[in-house]
């Protein structure tokens, strides 16, 4: 628990990844403009395409409009960026989200690896934890998390573990699954599934 | 105490298996001294050396087991301590017949649950409150079955009532499934929408009519042909398996049962099949808790339910490994079998043995009133194309009236434009000048025939890659046309470099719904911000014309509209990014005559609504209704030059017409009629084909129908709906020149 306190004292205070646009030129404008409109052309208006178009991988930061919609290798936080916008362009409301992952170890070190061969810091992983960013839309039973990475809803308990998360909103409260969680506030999330928030402790 | 002894019937277990050595393993962890003994009707079912059977019924092959014989064995091999589960579908049928095993202990459920459980209807999934995706019977006649598939999309599954499913998505690939389909089974099959969507199924176990467990499994891997791979079993919910039980009781329900379903995107769920035993995936709900086959031979023997708990959810994959045999295999080349490698249970012997197909002929399909216009009609030597005049101005007077109610339902002006590639005949022309219509051209020689025909410059459309083809013939200058669509980004710069005093700049675009060569592609940024810059150079004044074109005969009406719906924002898009107003909107459509008169309506007039909406400065919509006007104008007249199967019953003619006069022949029905004493009469469809003239495998022209005994060498054919690209694209072949 040691370490995952550690790692999200070093996260705890990232905002979410945002895209960024080059002041007047129209090069970011017109980028977006294709991507609302290709948003509006999906079937069903499914965000999934994102994940379609673009695999996940390093990308470099601040990534601008015009160069993320022209990289085929995206990371969670341009993906969610992306996801958030289509769901905006189609009128579906939504939330971007933070999370802190537990994975194999053997699995973050190949990331470390790709991150640094392409001059990137690591920086969002610690041992086994990672941090990730994803995206909740909400429906009648409460938020589901959805993964742009993957195109796969982000269950607390599945392929790896969730150990923090912070819905950024400012709704009060907010349900995920059995959980009310406080929007902008990030919670410690334990195997027995009880939470604790992390300025509680 | 002599053992319980179980048999399980159908216990393959390939790529497709049967659920027979799942059932049997679920059994063997529930009842671990019960002798389990495999039936199959082949020994090329693998699923007999699996070591938890204790002995296996090898029984001869159903095309030589005689079935009161058979019935009889099973009677006597239950005895007083066996119970039969069946693993396969219509061996379940056969048992269900009363007659039959006549046992309490052969565990299937009674006909009548099986008949309100059958494909395609699926009555009683209504009464789980799910619904069951439209479908016809493959044995309706070619014209309506086409009508149902175009309307659908061409998204559509060719389905036996018992097994086997096959996508098809076009006409062609729809003859090919029907025709393997009752040759396989011998039965007829029926064509059912495609639901896109997560598939997931209900297992259930049920004795008497008394639900005994319940599971739900969302399929996480399928192979190939769309069968398990792996799922995620979890308890069905409260509220459905109180449906279920409700539903379960009413059919009396003995046994397991597999209902298959597709949940679509906004949560409805869809019943595909129902069948009439466990899946085959039933271990991997026993894995995670839920022993269906255990709770079923619990209930038989009188013991209640074991009161087991289940996990909340669990996982199953599906793994490959090999066996070591018990028993011989036959080779490959072993004649007596080798036709039951895809099939080693049998089934498709007995579904033959089971089926009664009736032989009689379908209706015939039919256009009013062209019995007459035909009886007017003289021809002296065939093959002949006629024009069906009256036909063709009935054709284009309801199109006129449609375009002018659909034009005050949306309150917009509408113009009709036809393509004079689709037909370019002249008595065409004439009756598409004549009413109206701007002509649509895709060359300089195709222009030229429009003004010849009294068509003005400014009421020509021009599209396509190839608009100033010839470049030694120039007639139109793109100034001077209505409108003129730029197919390329290329073309946009090429056209604002010689401008001219161009007032619309019309843009092809290419939604990135559909597949197409033709249009400016959006779905790269790159192509996107080419376009933009390209139109901006006009600067400002003139205003943007927008064009699609996709046929409706092959996407269906519904992505049809959603296609150009998406056109429509990309268009807004383009607007906004480059201040220019869009004034016209073409709506090219490709649409099947019937689909024009009928169903037409609600797609153009919502599309140029959502026009409307978005486009404040929209002055005129074009569509372009080619040959939904053309199709029906021709028939191709032909003379039978022998009949073949005899003449009482015969089974085939050849004509001295070919594909090269019919180049649509496979790519739409055409509906025939045959000249009588008594005058010209629809042909009923059956099973007798019309062979083409020409040396070629598929000069095919009709792939059936009933002749009367009537039909003989010269009597005279008149092949309808060949107007159109069957007109326009004839060609000459095996002429002598």
């Amino acid at each position: 628990m040691t370490d995952l306190a550690d790692a999200i004292r070093r996260w705890k205070d990232l905002p979410h990844s945002a895209l960024s646009s080059h002041g007047t030129d129209e090069c970011c404008r017109l980028s977006r403009s294709w991507f609302r409109a290709m948003a509006m052309t999906q079937p069903g208006r499914d965000p999934s395409w994102v994940t379609d178009r673009w695999q996940w991988g390093p990308a470099a930061w601040p990534l601008y409009w015009c160069e993320a919609v022209r990289q085929r290798q995206l990371d969670c936080g341009a993906l969610s960026a992306l996801a958030q916008e289509h769901l905006d362009a189609v009128g579906e409301p939504s939330y971007r989200v933070q999370v802190v992952l537990e994975y194999d170890a053997r699995d973050t070190e190949h990331w470390r690896a790709m991150w640094l061969k392409v001059g990137l810091s690591p920086w969002w992983i610690s041992g086994s934890l990672a941090y990730h960013e994803v995206i909740a839309r909400p429906s009648q039973d409460g938020l589901h998390l959805w993964d742009p990475s993957e195109a796969t809803e982000l269950r607390p308990f599945g392929e790896a573990r969730v150990r923090a998360v912070r819905i950024v909103g400012e709704e009060s409260t907010m349900r995920w699954g059995a959980w009310s969680l406080r929007g902008d506030e990030w919670v410690i999330l334990y195997d027995d599934g009880t939470l604790e928030p992390l300025s509680s402790r | 105490m002599a053992s319980l002894r179980l048999y399980l019937s159908g216990v393959h277990s390939g790529p497709n298996p049967s659920p027979g050595l799942g059932t049997a393993r679920a059994l063997r962890e529930r009842f671990p001294d019960a002798v389990l003994i495999a039936v199959d009707y082949s020994p090329r079912s693998t699923g007999l050396h699996d070591p938890v059977f204790d002995e296996a019924w090898i029984a001869r092959p159903w095309t030589e087991l005689d079935l009161d014989v058979h019935a009889r064995q099973i009677r006597h091999a239950l005895g007083q301590n066996g119970l039969w589960i069946s693993g396969l579908d219509l061996e379940t049928w056969w048992l269900a017949d009363g007659s039959r095993a006549g046992t309490k202990r052969v565990l299937v459920p009674p006909k009548t649950a099986l008949r309100r459980t059958a494909k395609p209807a699926i009555a009683a999934a209504a009464e789980l409150g799910h619904r069951v995706p439209p479908s016809v019977s493959a044995a309706l006649d070619s014209w309506s079955l086409d009508r149902f598939c175009r309307r659908g999309g061409w998204r559509v599954w060719v389905k036996g009532p018992t097994y086997e499913a096959h996508p098809a998505s076009s006409w062609n690939e729809l003859e090919l499934a029907r025709t393997a389909i009752k040759t396989t089974w011998g039965t007829e099959a029926f064509v059912q929408a495609h639901v896109d969507g997560t598939e997931e199924s209900i297992a259930f176990a049920a004795y008497a009519g008394s639900l005994l467990a319940a599971v739900k499994m969302v399929k996480l891997e399928v192979t190939s042909e769309g069968k398990t791979w792996s799922g995620a079993v979890s308890g069905l919910p409260p509220a459905d398996r109180s449906r279920l039980s409700a539903l379960v009781r009413r059919l009396r329900w003995t046994g397991g049962g597999e209902i298959e379903c597709v949940r679509d995107r906004l949560g409805e769920v869809w019943v595909i099949d129902w069948n009439p035993r466990f899946p085959a995936w039933v271990y991997g709900a026993t894995s995670a808790g839920y022993n269906l086959p255990g709770e079923l031979v619990r209930a038989a023997l009188g013991l209640g339910s074991s009161g087991h708990s289940a996990k909340e959810e669990g996982v199953f994959v599906r793994a490959v490994y090999e066996l070591s045999t018990s028993r011989p295999v036959p080779s490959l080349q072993a004649e007596r079998h080798a036709s039951s490698g895809k099939h080693p249970s049998g089934m498709p012997h007995l579904s033959r043995r089971l089926s009664r197909v009736s032989a009689r002929p379908m209706r015939a399909p039919e256009m009013p009133g062209v019995e007459t216009e035909l009886a007017g009609i003289s021809v002296r030597s065939t093959p002949a194309r006629v024009f069906l005049r009256d036909t063709a101005r009935r054709q284009f007077k309801q199109a006129a009236e449609a375009v002018e109610a659909w034009g005050s339902a949306s309150g917009t002006a509408i113009r009709m434009a036809f393509s004079i590639k689709t037909d370019p005949d002249p008595e065409v022309l004439n009756l598409a000048r004549g009413n109206g219509l701007l002509a649509e051209a895709i060359s300089q020689l195709e222009a030229a025939q429009a003004l010849r025909h009294g068509w003005a410059k400014s009421e020509l459309v021009m599209n396509g890659p190839a608009k100033q083809w010839p470049t030694d013939e120039q007639v139109l200058d793109p100034a001077e046309a209505f409108l003129w669509f730029a197919d390329s980004v290329e073309e946009v710069v090429a056209l604002q470099r010689r401008r001219n005093g161009i007032e619309r700049i019309g843009l092809r675009l290419r939604s990135p719904l559909l597949d197409s060569r033709f249009g400016i592609p959006l779905s790269e940024p790159e192509s996107y911000h080419a376009l933009v810059r390209a139109v901006r150079r006009f600067g400002s004044g003139p205003t943007l014309a927008i064009h699609f074109h996709h046929a409706s005969s092959v996407v269906g009406p519904g992505l049809w509209r959603r296609a150009a719906e998406s056109v429509i924002a990309w268009a807004s898009a383009l607007g906004q990014d480059t201040g220019m107003s869009v004034t016209h909107l073409d709506l090219g459509g490709g649409w099947f005559p019937d689909d024009f008169d009928a169903v037409a309506a609600e797609p153009i007039i919502g599309v140029i609504t959502e026009a409307r909406h978005r486009f404040a400065d929209l002055q005129v919509v074009v569509l372009e209704p080619g040959k939904a006007l053309a199709q029906p104008t021709k028939a191709l007249i032909v003379s039978v030059l022998e009949v073949r199967g005899g003449r009482t019953r015969p089974s085939e003619v050849v004509v001295d017409g070919s594909i090269a006069e019919l180049g649509q022949a496979h790519g739409y029905p055409h509906r025939v009629y045959l000249e009588t004493e008594a005058g010209w009469r629809p042909l009923a469809e059956g099973g007798g084909r019309i062979l083409g003239r020409i040396c070629m495998e598929h000069d095919v022209l009709h792939p059936g129908l009933a002749w009367p005994r009537s039909v003989r060498a010269g009597s005279r054919l008149a092949i309808l709906d060949a107007g159109a690209y069957d007109s326009s694209m004839a060609y000459r072949f095996g002429l002598g020149a």
